[in-house]
């Protein structure tokens, strides 16, 4: 093993609902111990006014308090005097009943296209007096939460402060080369310094093979495809990793990813608590706010309940009365299994054919500002289309879909045993006649696995265990006008330019010779930056003419060119060149060979 | 007496003596104007030098005092006794500088039944005249009531009985046992040990795991009044 870096490895999972950070202390082991073990940092967090309490888990929600409860001093921490900000469980708590200064599903908005996602723009439907922040500045401050409670606390201790650490942020595998931009630029202005970025259903299965040890390579071999499932409280994520041989070694591989799905355990009892609270409102009891935020935790302990044990046919759901009179105002119902088989079985689990896809809704032409849900909320049609594309399958033998010969599961939603055997048995169904079927990798800890393996990666990046080859998840283009002749009334035709090929790796740089551009110093550039998960064959200074089917605008690219010593107004030839950083970014820049210089390229995200 | 008001009374009393010498050598200066030329050194001397001692040693005094603070107030602090709140397993880091906070009776009384209030509603369901119900009506809310605080006081707890086996086995009861933790009922004559039946296994916490003190230090709120505001 290298010698690591900083006392501590840090893995931080910044979740839509939670997140959780872990770290491993290097000096707690020697060369020779097995892997070293890994610690959930208690983060400190405002439990109620004036109480403080570790847990391991930190809400993904900030509390902007009135200028009444920050006098009241109850919302001080150490680091924060004046109780500005709300980071944690009191924050979620406290946000559901006063919804106007509560920012929440951050993560969710970092890779909106559709907003300026530096513009201060949460809470959505924010109180008149209320300071709004941009999605990045609500992702730092939870980072900043973290780095606060750190030095604090344990950094405190050991005299080690958490910006001096090896940090791993870990992040959905779809999310795309400017939301990745932002995630780091979230944490450098958290001051966390030089992060390193980590797929979040890689990092579930990094914390399998931190649990199996050497055990992995009895459980898998050669020709295995696994699939991980990640379905946390806000997303849903997919990834394939296939397990090849060289040389009597085993290697990992991560093949494919699949697309940003905005759909999670919260849209699922969200969907069963509004099923309870329409019977309720037919009987002629209209819930308010906070009856219905009772109703949505109770709902969910129900369902826990119906799921996890197949004999119970009902669990009673309570609304305790709103007032002091807790008795008098109670409202009783139950939950069936009936409701919960309906609306979670059928609604987001649904049996299906490989061959089947999600109904997508019809985009109107005015589109309220708001998260782009996922319009259909079968997780398995989902499952299907990613096995599907053409990003899955490419690379495997045979013809057809890729079908998995392992899963593993992670997120909060798979506590329920019967939710990980409809999958599989679904999966199943779609393996029929081949040589094998389907098995299901256990013993990571749903909640924490993310956090875990990203601070396991810390290791695996000092030498410590196997790497997971991953790389650029999809391929990158940049938008080029063609110069044939413009047809009036006609927009003029976009060309795709290939400038980043799926699965570049980190530290490679790809040239592109092939296009020159003249550039008139002085003045600012822009270029329409595309992405495709669909087309993995597509080379560096390939050309695309209709790819409208398969590739989307994700951003634009922007540079003002001043040159020192060149001539504002002077024309001068230059090429593109990409980069993959250590960090997990992407950097696309202009080069002049004649006169050695570099533009680099900065996504503009301002929709 | 608190240390920081002997600090003050070092200061105040150091710089009443200052005043007075300043006093003194103002005097010397009224009889003695010649010395008010600024090319003579006595004139300095006597005007500003007893105003630049006092500040010295108040600067001195001050720092010096900064670095034993804490300590003094933790000493009497345990000398009070009775106020303080027992200290916390597994150190939270959140303490400045190791001082102890000073917990006034009601914040435990608050933490507590607070807790349980805000998961659980008790202070609710036991304040409220629950005799109009039908037991169906009262069976409900109980179960929120359960729910709440039993996930909260195992929280904060850690409940376990104090005897492990099941209520209604047999036990012997050592020589050396503890009364405190087992208390003997029925035929109870001579010394331990004994032969006897469980009949309430007891109950013990197995750690103190309340949040930490922040707010005020004196209280009378278990649970705020909510208004809302349309």
């Amino acid at each position: 093993m290298n010698e690591p870096r900083s006392r501590f490895v840090v893995g931080i999972d910044l979740g839509t609902t939670n997140c959780v950070l872990s770290y491993i202390d290097m000096e707690g082991t020697s060369g020779d111990s097995p892997s070293p073990g890994i610690e959930i940092f208690p983060c400190p967090q405002i439990e109620a006014p004036g109480e403080v309490k570790e847990h391991r888990l930190l809400p993904s929600f900030i509390y902007l308090p009135t200028e009444q409860e920050r006098e009241g001093g109850g919302l001080v921490m150490p680091w924060d005097p004046f109780g500005e900000r709300v980071v944690g469980r009191w924050a979620r708590i406290r946000g559901a009943e006063v919804p106007g200064r509560l920012v929440s599903s951050a993560k969710s908005w970092l890779c909106h296209r559709g907003v300026d996602r530096l513009a201060p723009i949460l809470p959505l439907d924010a109180a008149p007096d209320c300071k709004k922040m941009s999605p990045v500045v609500a992702t730092a401050t939870y980072l900043r939460h973290f780095k606060a409670a750190w030095n604090h606390g344990l950094g405190k201790r050991a005299g080690q402060k958490l910006e001096d650490q090896d940090v791993y942020i870990t992040i959905p595998a779809s999310f795309d080369a400017v939301a990745r931009d932002l995630t780091v630029k979230a944490a450098a202005s958290a001051g966390l310094g030089e992060v390193v970025l980590l797929e979040e259903p890689q990092a579930a299965f990094y914390s399998w093979l931190h649990l199996q040890g050497e055990e992995w390579k009895k459980q898998v071999e050669p020709g295995d495809i696994i699939l991980v499932v990640d379905i946390g409280g806000g997303t849903s994520d997919f990834s394939l990793i296939q397990v090849s041989a060289r040389d009597n070694q085993l290697f990992l591989e991560r093949l494919a990813v699949g697309d940003h799905l905005l759909l999670g355990g919260d849209n699922m009892d969200l969907t069963l608590t509004w099923t309870l609270s329409e019977e309720l409102k037919s009987r002629g009891q209209k819930l308010d706010n906070h009856q219905f935020q009772a109703l949505w935790n109770n709902v969910r302990l129900a369902k826990e309940k119906l799921l996890e044990d197949p004999d119970l046919q009902s669990v009673p759901v309570v609304i305790p009365g709103r007032g002091t009179g807790l008795v008098g105002g109670t409202i009783r119902t139950e939950l069936t299994r009936e409701q919960v088989v309906e609306v979670i079985l059928q609604g987001f689990f649904p049996e299906c054919a490989i061959t089947d896809m999600p109904q997508e809704r019809q985009k109107t032409g005015l589109q309220e500002l708001g998260l782009p849900y996922a319009a259909d909320t079968a997780v398995t049609r989902h499952l299907a289309r990613f096995l599907n594309s053409e990003a899955a399958s490419a690379g495997l033998e045979g013809e057809g879909p890729a079908i998995p010969t392992a899963v593993l599961f992670n997120g909060g939603v798979f506590k329920a045993r019967v939710l990980r055997e409809r999958i599989m048995s679904v999966i199943s169904s779609w393996a029929e006649g081949r040589a094998e079927q389907p098995v299901e990798l256990l013993g990571t800890d749903l909640d924490l696995a993310v956090s875990r393996g990203a601070a396991h990666f810390g290791l695996v990046q000092l030498g410590e265990g196997i790497k997971i080859k991953s790389g650029i998840p999809r391929s990158y283009y940049i938008g080029l006008e063609s110069a044939v002749l413009a047809v009036p009334g006609m927009p003029p035709r976009i060309k795709a330019l290939c400038v980043v090929p799926k699965g570049l790796e980190e530290g490679s740089v790809v040239d592109i010779p092939e296009k020159e551009f003249g550039l008139l110093v002085g003045q600012e550039v822009e270029f329409m930056f595309l992405g495709s998960n669909e087309r993995p064959e597509d080379r560096p200074g390939d050309i695309i003419e209709d790819w409208e089917e398969t590739i989307e605008p994700v951003s634009t690219l922007r540079t003002a060119l001043e040159a020192p010593g060149v001539e504002p107004g002077t024309v001068i030839p230059v090429t593109l060149q990409a980069r993959v950083t250590e960090v997990g970014t992407l950097a696309i820049s202009l080069v002049s060979r004649d006169r050695n210089l570099k533009f680099d390229l900065e996504f503009d995200v301002r929709s | 007496m608190e240390y920081k008001s002997i600090k003050g009374a070092v200061l105040w009393t150091s710089f009443f003596f200052f005043a007075c010498v300043n006093a003194g050598t103002g005097a010397i200066l009224y009889f003695h104007q010649e010395f008010m030329d600024p090319q003579r050194w006595e004139g300095w001397v006597l005007g500003v030098g007893p105003l630049a001692v006092w500040l010295v040693f108040a600067m001195v005094v001050s720092s010096l005092s900064e670095g034993v603070q804490p300590e003094k107030e933790a000493e009497e602090a345990g000398a009070e006794g009775g106020e303080k709140a027992p200290p916390e397993e597994g150190e939270t880091g959140l303490e400045e500088e190791g001082a102890e906070e000073l917990y006034p009776k009601e914040v435990a009384v608050v933490q507590l039944l607070g807790l349980l209030q805000r998961e659980g509603r008790l202070i609710d369901f036991l304040e409220e005249d629950i005799e109009p119900y039908d037991d169906a009506q009262i069976g409900a809310a109980v179960r929120e009531v359960h729910r709440g605080c039993r996930a909260a006081l195992n929280d904060a707890l850690g409940l376990e009985p104090v005897l492990d086996a099941p209520e209604g086995t047999e036990v012997e009861v050592e020589e050396d046992f503890d009364p405190s933790r087992i208390r003997l009922i029925g035929n109870v004559h001579g010394s331990p040990p004994f032969k006897g039946v469980i009949r309430h296994s007891g109950w013990r916490f197995t750690r103190v795991d309340l949040p930490k003190w922040t707010g005020k230090e004196k209280t009378d709120i278990l649970a705020p009044a909510e208004v809302e505001i349309s």
